[in-house]
């Protein structure tokens, strides 16, 4: 069984701690090593790489840690893989500055 | 092993530590010989004679020249708190003779506080090889002499270690960062200094920081440190994301600068930060210090060193060889994969966190002993390669 850790009760993704395919079902475990849930991956999520574990709206915050590490560029579904193709950080964005 | 226990008056325990004593009233946990360039257009002749002695190191850089104001001055500074560094027994400088920065009072600040320090100005001397041959004549001079040298008794509390991150992956904030912030928390417990940098890899972090202030001040400081990162790169109108998080940092799984920084922050543990300083200032509370530098591996390393780090503890996730010439350089990683294509480059592989079968805090201990054996004098696998880079921050663009 494929497992991922979430690191804070808080959190609403979860870090792969192997690498994780399409379809696999993957076993949610928190920092004691406890099994929280079971949930299906939507992605091919490599060992590292964050899976949502909740439906997320677009501009909806990103939380891992217990903290915010960014929003939602677009809506992900719970077993999708996060990472920068859906997830923007909110600091040091000169780069949405208007001219 | 030069570690023993005693039991204070009040019962309680405390690490006794062997190291070499500094005239200033500073401990070293090596005894170097530091060959100090004023000037880029000397370094040949500095890594000559540093490459010709065995615990002579080159602290070549490439500046020194068309520099101004406060880069000077930070330059000038930087060069001397290197020199006075406690890990050098010896100081030689070399200078040219017509650089801004400027040999003899170089020479007379560093004098001031470490007797054993010599200058060669090559326009006041000879040529590429009679200055090579007469720095070497020197340092080995230097190098007989600090070997009579003994190390001394001394408490825990006399240890400063640097905590610094780089080439970041998933692993680091759950993992290696996590042990490292045991061994904060234990060394702060036991008297002794911490320092930590990286402003830029402060960002997203900050209520956790605010959290470990000891006072308003201290935060505010922090705050404002973050805050101007920030500001130059809104003002620049470039996104921070091409190098915050690098690509590796985001092929390691690493999203956004706010993961790479609650990660990082976890080099701390629960300690409480007790001060925060400007880049070339010294350290001098007990406990956490804070000090403003670049994120950048060498600039941080060189911050951390002029504040008083002795050694610097240094974990990354996707490996990397550097060393510093000031500091023993412990390289720790959780990653197992890399730590078996560049397995001669770490001291500690922490991946057993990762598989469940280590705990963080069985983690901390590792990096904890770890620690006191490189203070005892055993190398580090960077020191073993040879890594002993050295660089100068430089804060002001080159104009004339």
């Amino acid at each position: 069984m494929k497992k991922a850790i979430m690191l804070s009760v808080k959190d609403n993704v979860a870090t792969a701690l192997e690498d994780i395919l399409n379809g696999d079902e993957v076993i949610i475990i928190d920092n004691d090593k406890n099994s929280i849930e079971s949930i299906l991956s939507l992605s091919n999520i490599k060992r590292g790489h964050k899976i949502s574990l909740k439906n997320i709206e677009k501009d909806d915050c990103i939380v891992k840690y217990g903290f915010i590490i960014g929003k939602a560029s677009k809506n992900i579904k719970k077993g999708q893989l996060i990472h920068v193709h859906n997830i923007e950080s909110r600091r040091g964005r000169g780069d949405l500055v208007e001219n | 092993m030069f570690i023993t226990l005693k039991a204070a008056e009040g019962g309680e325990i405390w690490l006794k530590i062997k190291m070499y004593k500094r005239p200033n009233g500073t401990f070293g946990v090596r005894n170097r010989i530091a060959v100090i360039p004023t000037v880029a257009c000397v370094n040949h002749i500095v890594q000559s004679i540093a490459s010709s002695v065995d615990i002579a190191d080159a602290y070549t850089h490439p500046y020194g020249c068309d520099q101004l104001g406060p880069d000077l001055k930070l330059s000038f500074n930087c060069l001397k708190e290197v020199g006075i560094h406690p890990n050098n027994g010896a100081v030689l400088i070399v200078g040219l003779g017509c650089e801004e920065i400027l040999p003899h009072n170089l020479y007379e600040a560093i004098k001031a506080e470490q007797p054993n320090t010599k200058l060669i100005v090559m326009q006041e001397t000879g040529g590429t090889e009679f200055c090579i041959k007469k720095g070497i004549e020197i340092c080995k001079e230097f190098s007989e002499e600090l070997s009579l040298q003994a190390r001394e008794e001394t408490d825990i509390s006399n240890l400063t270690v640097g905590v610094e991150c780089g080439g970041s992956d998933f692993t680091s904030g759950i993992a290696s960062n996590p042990s490292v912030g045991i061994f904060t928390e234990k060394l702060c417990s036991l008297g002794g200094k911490i320092v930590f940098g990286e402003t830029t890899e402060l960002m997203g972090a900050e209520d956790i920081i605010k959290d470990l202030c000891d006072t308003k001040d201290v935060y505010n400081f922090i705050l404002s440190k973050i805050k101007r990162v920030e500001e130059t790169a809104i003002s620049m109108k470039v996104d921070l994301r091409g190098t915050q998080p690098s690509p590796g940092n985001i092929n390691g799984g690493l999203s956004t600068i706010e993961e790479k920084s609650l990660g990082g922050i976890c080099k701390i543990g629960r300690a409480q930060i007790s001060d925060a300083i400007n880049f070339g200032e010294r350290a001098v509370k007990s406990g956490v210090t804070f000090v403003d530098t670049p994120g950048n591996d060498m600039a941080c390393s060189l911050g951390l060193c002029c504040a008083g780090a002795q050694i610097i503890i240094f974990t990354t996730g996707r490996g990397t060889p550097m060393g510093f010439a000031a500091a023993p350089v412990i390289k720790v990683t959780a990653n197992a994969d890399i730590c078996e294509i560049m397995s001669e480059n770490f001291d500690l592989n922490l991946s057993d966190i990762i598989d469940g079968s280590l705990s963080i805090k069985e983690g901390g201990e590792e990096v904890f002993e770890k620690v006191i054996s490189t203070a005892d004098g055993n190398e580090t696998a960077s020191e073993k390669l040879g890594h002993r880079e050295f660089s100068l921050y430089r804060i002001s663009p080159i104009l004339t």
